[in-house]
């Protein structure tokens, strides 16, 4: 049965020096030991934080955005044969507490996607602006995807093996959100929502999306479909 | 003689000559150099036979006025030009985020 020691926790950060020890903190008193920083580009002391010889840092020279963070943590766990990553937004918007959560559905469901869905919960107090932003998100993966996923952009997510195989991201903004759901919906990967808390607090809030950056995400994301690289 | 008539050559040609400069540097392709270089002809030879050439273009893409022709035309152009800018830019993108990854993974190793 996989342990939480198996698991590495992955924190895609950006100047996030006011949360991540703490964060840390309480990720390794849950019982996760294994955690992967990836500071992108930070231009606080994120890159200066020292922890314990368990939690690894990788250090973007450059801010690359969210989901490129994101690719490098997860080539991180490929490289060191991790079967199961979670991420989880370095911001402490979430209750770290909902990694058990998605770690208990891994295991009665062997789902290879498992996404903390801040909309199943009834008691969430999400603002309006933010709800805009998934809605638009939302319907936009739902028309690739033909299935409904109530919170596309979700950073609380668990990849199992078959998922951190199969999904590599090309995006670099929030958009990798949308693009992981398509990518295994292609796949044909087995996806499950759980509910999870969130909080927002307005350091959280200065620092995400809105209704304009719906629409560029959309727009990024429709520019990677329709322009394929050359690889 | 109108003054457009003269003015417009003469930049087209000094465009025309900075392109092959730019080439003979190695700082352009010849396929980029050639493809500017007609731009520019095709400008310089609006400005010279604009009736000539305009009412010429409106009629082979059965445009009713020759204004409109040249409009339709330009934008086509400008599109173009946008589209493959916006390819590049994306490409770029791409090579440095794979560059600023890699980067991360190798320090780390070094590190281990």
């Amino acid at each position: 049965m996989l342990q939480k020691n198996d698991i590495l926790i992955l924190l895609p950060a950006y100047n996030e020096a006011t949360h991540l020890r703490v964060l840390c903190s309480e990720i390794q008193q849950l019982g996760y030991q294994n955690i992967c920083i990836v500071n992108d580009g930070s231009t606080d002391e994120t890159p200066s934080l020292v922890f314990d010889k368990n939690i690894i840092m990788l250090h973007h020279i450059i801010n690359r955005g969210v989901g490129a963070a994101t690719a490098t943590g997860l080539k991180y766990a490929r490289i060191h044969c991790y079967k199961v990553v979670v991420t989880i937004d370095a911001d402490a918007q979430h209750q770290v507490a909902d990694i058990d959560v998605l770690y208990q559905k891994y295991l009665e469901t062997n789902a290879d996607l498992i996404i903390g869905s801040r909309f199943l919960k009834a008691n969430n107090k999400i603002p309006f602006f933010r709800k805009c932003y998934n809605l638009i998100a939302n319907i936009f993966t739902r028309i690739f995807t033909n299935r409904h996923i109530t919170d596309t952009q979700s950073g609380l997510k668990l990849f199992a093996e078959k998922a951190l195989e199969t999904i590599q991201i090309q995006t670099d903004g929030y958009e990798f959100c949308s693009e992981i759901i398509i990518k295994a919906f292609d796949n044909k990967l087995k996806i499950e929502e759980v509910p999870v808390s969130v909080f927002y607090t307005e350091y959280s809030m200065a620092k995400g999306q809105g209704i304009l950056m719906g629409f560029v995400t959309v727009f990024n994301l429709l520019a990677n479909l329709l322009v394929k690289d050359k690889d | 003689m109108l003054l457009y008539k003269i003015i417009v050559p003469i930049i087209s040609l000094a465009f025309i000559v900075y392109s092959f400069n730019q080439y003979r540097l190695g700082k352009n392709t010849l396929i980029e150099t050639i493809l500017w270089s007609l731009i520019w002809v095709a400008i310089a030879s609006i400005a010279i036979f604009p009736d000539f050439i305009t009412d010429n273009l409106a009629r082979i893409f059965g445009i009713k006025s020759n204004i409109n022709a040249i409009i339709f035309l330009g934008l086509g152009v400008l599109f173009f030009i946008q589209y493959n800018l916006f390819v590049a830019i994306k490409r770029q993108n791409k090579t440095i985020t794979e560059l600023v990854k890699k980067i991360a993974l190798q320090e780390q190793d070094k590190k281990q």
